[in-house]
């Protein structure tokens, strides 16, 4: 069996320039060999016009917002294109257009847990565009949009060629929600395709360069180096852990599943680089979205040789000193259970 | 367990789960009772035994139940505060096929 074909997820919410900046990205010599699949939510597609490809090398969902219909529909999707590639249409990658309205959190799931559609794809990033004129207002009215901006690996915000008065705000709004994201700022689509073929920032498939969570950490001068943000528990939130201490590797387990059990489907997302107890010389990263995480992998050193052991978790209700509260439970239990 | 971070422990997942009730928690243990929808729900508490600490959660017309983890204590709690809401169990998935 050939290896599995990274795909990268583009989603963002309604209008706020996916298709554009799919179509741009095509016609970059470096995504020459690229397949897309796009999902139009509604009985007539439209942005599969709009993007100039190969019709073989292009499969059109029109069944439904592909959140819902998820599994079955991305894995015959993704077999048809596998079919053409075997038939001397060879592509390198495949390029995911979601609905605006989608939610990319079953999507990213099936692309990391689903046997069948592992077998095929290996997710590369979670590329989010945000419409710098309406992204505040998408924000605040609707759930999809925090949701998709929450799962982000890359944020694009688009049209600030328009008018880019409201960047700052919206900034330190999607800060709010996801502190750890890169931000770029593509041109009528224009930009580097290094943000869908990889390179710099490290995502859900595991193959890029670990990228510490190193924003979101402005006060270096404060014991924990601990921030959440957010506007109640019902708003997504993220919460920054600094570890100061080695944590036991059953620690780190026991943490991740009261935290999953604790919060169930309103943990989005958790990734950090964790200094082992076991192995602190080789730091551990995690990266998981809900309850679904990759066993974690070992980097052969600190990257830029600093020890900074921390964690990043998006969700909803999150609070610092709830998370703090409950992983130095954890820690005092274990060590008393193994007489430290 | 100072009863400090029990007090963030315990708010902090009632605000997670969206249960809205009143607690009251003794000044120097830590333990807390736990009132919602007008009536006793249960009352968390986290003491030293012989045999090490354990957390123990009680509740009204029910055999006291002990765990010897937070993670085992929040799920009790979970059962009779929250019973309908969904959990996660996590799942370590290994990458590139099945």
């Amino acid at each position: 069996m050939s290896a599995p074909v990274p795909m990268t997820v583009v989603t963002g919410f309604l209008g706020s320039g996916k298709t554009t900046l799919i179509a741009n990205l095509l016609r970059r010599p470096e995504l020459s060999r690229t397949a897309v699949i796009i999902n139009e939510f509604g009985e007539i597609g439209l942005d599969h016009e709009l993007i100039e490809s190969s019709e073989e090398d292009l499969v059109e969902l029109s069944t439904g917002c592909l959140c819902c219909v998820m599994r079955g529909d991305l894995t015959n999707a993704v077999h048809r294109l596998m079919e053409k590639r075997g038939e001397g249409r060879p592509f390198e990658r495949i390029v995911l257009e979601t609905t605006g309205l989608a939610d990319p959190a079953p999507i990213v799931h099936a692309a990391i847990a689903d046997p069948a559609l592992r077998a095929l794809v290996s997710l590369d990033r979670v590329a989010v565009t945000v419409d710098a004129l309406t992204g505040i207002a998408s924000l605040e009215a609707h759930e999809e949009s925090r949701r998709q901006i929450a799962l982000a690996d890359v944020l694009l915000l688009t049209k600030t060629d328009v008018d880019d008065s409201g960047v700052a705000a919206l900034r330190d709004r999607i800060a709010a929600v996801n502190p750890d994201a890169d931000i770029l700022f593509p041109v009528r689509g224009e930009i580097d395709p290094v943000v869908i073929i990889g390179g710099a920032t490290a995502s859900l498939g595991g193959r890029r360069k670990a990228r510490v969570p190193d924003e979101n950490t402005g006060s270096l001068d404060h014991d924990h180096l601990d921030h959440a943000h957010g506007h109640g528990s019902d708003e997504i939130t993220s919460v920054s852990l600094r570890l100061d201490k080695p944590l036991q590797a059953v620690a780190l387990t026991l943490f991740l599943q009261a935290l999953a059990e604790t919060m169930g489907p309103d943990l989005l997302r958790l990734k950090g680089i964790v200094e082992v107890a076991e192995a602190p010389d080789t730091p551990a990263v995690v990266h998981g979205v809900q309850h679904v995480f990759h066993p974690m992998r070992w980097l052969d050193g600190w990257p830029g040789g600093a020890r900074d052991s921390r964690l990043v978790m998006i969700g909803k209700g999150l609070s610092e000193p709830w998370v703090r509260a409950l992983l130095d439970t954890i820690i005092e239990e274990v060590a008393e259970a193994s007489g430290q | 367990m100072t009863p400090e971070r029990f007090r963030l422990l315990i708010e902090g997942t009632l605000a997670v789960w969206r249960v809205e009730g009143s607690l009251s928690f003794k000044d120097d243990e830590a333990s807390c009772h736990i009132t919602a929808e007008g009536r006793d729900m249960a009352t968390v508490s986290r003491e030293v035994q012989p045999f090490g600490t354990v957390w123990r959660i009680q509740e009204p017309g029910r055999r006291d139940r002990v765990h010897p983890s937070v993670g085992a204590a929040l799920r009790s709690l979970r059962e009779i505060l929250c019973p309908e809401r969904s959990t996660g169990r996590v799942l370590f998935v290994s990458e590139g096929g099945p």
